[in-house]
């Protein structure tokens, strides 16, 4: 799929469940990115981070994709790999779309978490929840790290700059009022 | 003093790929913020106009270089670079988002370029509202790169120690304002013309009282 910076935008817009559209980067700049990132770029990006994760005892369990599309953690959640979509609009989705927000003990499969160091810094969906004795004792996180590859990781391993997960939502039916 | 080695690490891989794993120019700003590395080269700058040239040179070089290549494997050192010179001189700062903007094809960068060029017209725009004429201004340079305009000058002091422009919008005569903003200031003082006269008074470079009199 080429695109040229002169042509008209052709992206779609992405609308919330409320009918709200969600902003997205500016068609110019946005063009521009997607013609001039490469694959090998991204895949350079994505072994550098992951050999500083390691230097620092963390390990991701596997990289999904890398793709020179850009995509970021919140277009890959909620616009289904699509759009990069500022952070700062997470709440906003998950407030437009009906999540609400949930404890630990209640996550479950599907579920998003959202990393926050004060204010949001990363979203993530939850594909695994691993429980010993009934107790929560860790998950696993399918997210999109910026511009470089797709994780499948543990809850907490994530780079620094991400902060920690303090949030989890999700639209499940029992925290949800019909 | 050479700044090689704050290049050299700025321009690495993975200090690039600290950025590149952030989704929101927000988080780009605050971890700059944070960035050990920044923090010193922003000391070097301050009081050095050398130093800030070397800077501006130092972005149209990789601007330059990275023309030549399909990939461009520079938009978080040069997004470092205008983070840095916009803490210091702003309109250093501007004149290095113009090139970056004539560029293209970068992500970071380009944000903190058009974040740059449109603090600077808010704040050209606030000073136009204010109505007073700025006809000197005590911030001197010989970089060629400065813009002579005493407008960008005066956009300089008040980028470096007040940000919110909405404070700039509220200038009249006989206010005074005071911010902890001060990680960047290294201004002593300007002064306006019509019938106005300002000052800015430093305090142990924690805060800046900004009298206006007639």
């Amino acid at each position: 799929m080429d695109f040229l910076p002169w042509e008209p935008d052709r992206r779609k817009p992405v609308y919330a469940r409320s009918g709200w559209e969600i902003p997205l980067p500016d068609h110019r700049d946005y063009l521009a990115v997607l013609k001039d990132q490469t694959e090998s770029n991204v895949l350079q990006a994505t072994g550098t981070i992951l050999g500083k994760l390691e230097r620092n005892n963390k390990r991701v369990l596997r990289v999904r994709s890398v793709s020179h599309y850009m995509y970021n953690c919140v277009g890959m959640v909620f616009s289904n790999r699509r759009a990069w979509i500022e952070i700062d609009e997470v709440h906003n989705i998950l407030t437009q779309d009906g999540y609400v927000k949930i404890q630990f003990e209640h996550l479950e499969v599907g579920d998003i978490v959202v990393y926050t160091r004060n204010k949001p810094e990363h979203v993530g969906l939850i594909t695994d929840v691993l429980r010993r004795g009934g107790q929560i004792e860790n998950a696993r996180v399918l997210s999109k790290w910026g511009k470089v590859g797709e994780m499948e990781h543990y809850l907490n391993v994530v780079p620094d700059e991400y902060g920690l997960p303090t949030e989890y939502w999700s639209e499940r039916k029992p925290y949800v009022a019909r | 003093m050479s700044l090689d080695k704050y290049f050299a690490e700025i321009e690495s891989l993975e200090f690039q790929v600290q950025y590149s794993i952030l989704s929101g120019f927000r988080s780009v700003r605050e971890a700059m913020s944070r960035d050990c590395i920044l923090r010193q080269l922003i000391l070097e700058l301050k009081g050095s106009n050398e130093n800030l040239q070397y800077v501006v040179d130092r972005i149209a070089y990789l601007l330059a270089k990275a023309e030549r290549r399909v990939d461009k494997p520079i938009d978080e050192s040069v997004a470092a670079y205008l983070f840095c010179l916009s803490r210091v001189d702003l309109s250093a700062a501007h004149f290095a988002s113009k090139m970056t903007l004539r560029m293209g094809g970068l992500w970071w960068s380009v944000q903190f370029a058009l974040y740059i060029d449109n603090l600077v017209k808010q704040i050209c725009e606030s000073i136009d509202n204010s109505g007073a004429e700025f006809e000197f201004c005590s911030f001197n340079t010989t970089q060629e790169h400065v813009s002579s305009d005493e407008k960008e000058l005066f956009v300089f002091y008040l980028a470096a120690t007040i940000k919110p422009v909405s404070v700039i919008e509220g200038i009249s005569p006989g206010w005074s304002f005071w911010t902890d903003r001060l990680d960047s200031v290294s201004c002593t003082g300007f002064l306006a013309s019509n019938d106005h006269a300002f000052e800015i008074h430093e305090d142990e470079r924690r805060h800046v009282e900004l009298d206006f009199a007639h």
